[in-house]
């Protein structure tokens, strides 16, 4: 009897001593890798911070200038007349501008014409058109003070350029050279007084020769 | 005359409106941070404007337009100035990070697809001027539209045509391409010289030209063409033009 008895407290001994190195292994390995809690992927509060990010593109970019102009230009033999017209110019940097320049005018009577009453250009002839392309230099900016306190930024520019005058029935290749003044009255609005020579050949009176046409325009301008 | 007049006058009131309209829109202005010792200020952008503020590190500056290399900005005092870029190099956003105020380079002229060009030279031995704009299609072909206008002493002559432009190397800092074009050309006898009369004719032509980056939006162009006039006469007119200017991306 007592040796079945041993038999059994031993056998419970040993199931005990393997059963609980079974469960504290088993509790082990999972406090070593615990299951996933679901509410740690969850954030509980939302910053509400949205990050400010500078779009350098979106900056508006002002290097282009249209102008309107109207004045006088004085067609060698032909007086001086209204002249009306547009310019585009494109700011490469601070001190250099391209423009594009687009006119019209209308010669007079020549002091010829006048005295022997016969016109030498019909009334299609006596339309002038120019256009052209120049480069401009700012050569002197700075402020204009209009009064003690109230001051305009300016700046005095060269120009010169290259284009085509349709005048007295053809095209005549034309130099264009001059300066002229800028006054700002706005970031983006300016006021431009312009003297400019167009020099071209013309052969209205049977020779050939050098017509020197003074110009002086004032103009509106505006930044885009 | 009259209705030229008019015509300039709606067109300035138009000009001012539209422009005066969209002079400050709010969503173009980005804020930044100085990171630079100070800035100056100048009344204009250029150089030759004089400096009339000074602001400080870490303070917090709205670029408000920009012209040329010249940055309005303005500050948290509402005061309003021109700014170099090159003191902007260094700027932060609102978060301490860098940002890059850069200069246009030649990876930005590599990326373009609009460029105009003015260029000049001889049609035979006549003045020659031509304005073209072209347009990339690939990196290696584009289209070119242009307009170019030959003035001699008895008669002047314009060519407006459409071209295809290969460039087989656009990498190169001289890049050779090469066009085929075809156009209409117009001829203009003087009045003086009453035998001839004004004639227009299909034209074609072929080039070898080469394209070199310069600087900011800049480019150098040559350009040697021939040019073959259909004229109705028995004989097709073959002129060799050459040609030089500069052109500009976007």
């Amino acid at each position: 009897m007592a040796s079945w008895l041993r038999c059994i407290l031993l056998s419970t001994v040993h199931l005990t001593v393997i059963l609980s190195v079974v469960f504290t292994s088993a509790i082990n390995a999972a406090e070593e890798n615990p299951a996933p809690i679901k509410a740690q992927s969850e954030q509980l509060i939302q910053p509400e911070i949205s990050r400010r990010t500078v779009e350098l593109s979106n900056i508006d970019t002002e290097d282009f200038e249209a102008t309107v102009f109207t004045g006088l230009l004085s067609l060698e033999d032909f007086g001086a007349n209204a002249v009306i017209g547009a310019r585009l110019a494109y700011h490469i940097n601070s001190d250099i501008f391209i423009e594009g320049s687009l006119a019209k005018s209308k010669a007079g009577l020549s002091s010829y014409e006048r005295v022997n009453g016969i016109p030498s250009l019909t009334p299609a002839q006596r339309e002038l058109t120019y256009y052209d392309v120049s480069i401009g230099y700012n050569l002197l900016p700075g402020e204009s003070f209009l009064t003690r306190n109230t001051s305009f930024n300016s700046s005095v520019y060269l120009i010169a350029g290259i284009g085509n005058t349709i005048f007295a029935g053809s095209d005549r290749l034309t130099l264009n050279m001059g300066g002229g003044f800028r006054l700002l009255a706005a970031d983006w609005l300016a006021l431009h007084i312009d003297v400019r020579n167009h020099i071209f050949k013309i052969d209205t009176f049977l020779e050939d020769k050098t017509a020197n046409n003074l110009e002086v325009t004032f103009g509106l301008s505006a930044f885009f | 005359m009259i209705i030229l007049m008019r015509l300039f006058t709606l067109l300035a009131t138009l000009l001012i409106f539209t422009i005066s309209y969209s002079a400050y829109a709010d969503n173009l202005i980005q804020e930044v941070k100085v990171a630079d010792p100070f800035l100056e200020v100048h009344t204009g952008p250029s150089a030759g404007y004089p400096i009339f503020y000074v602001i400080k590190r870490d303070e917090t500056i709205s670029l408000i337009k920009k012209r040329t290399n010249w940055y309005l900005i303005k500050n948290a005092k509402e005061f309003e100035g021109w700014v170099h870029r090159s003191q902007l190099v260094k700027t932060l956003t609102l978060e301490d990070e860098q940002i890059a105020i850069k200069d246009l380079s030649r990876e930005d002229y590599l990326e373009n697809d609009l460029d105009i060009s003015m260029i000049g030279g001889n049609f035979g031995n006549l003045p020659m001027m031509t304005l073209s704009g072209s347009f990339a299609l690939t990196k290696n072909i584009s289209t070119e539209v242009s307009f170019a206008q030959i003035l001699g002493n008895f008669s002047s002559r314009r060519i407006l045509g459409v071209s295809l432009i290969q460039q087989p190397f656009p990498d190169w800092k001289l890049s050779p391409y090469f066009s085929i074009g075809t156009g209409v050309s117009q001829l203009f006898v003087k009045p003086t010289i009453s035998k001839l009369k004004d004639t227009t004719d299909f034209a074609a032509n072929v080039s070898v030209g080469l394209k070199m980056y310069l600087t900011r939006r800049f480019l150098l162009r040559t350009d040697i063409k021939k040019h073959i006039i259909f004229q109705s006469k028995d004989k097709n007119e073959e002129v060799i033009s050459w040609q030089v200017g500069f052109a500009v991306f976007f």
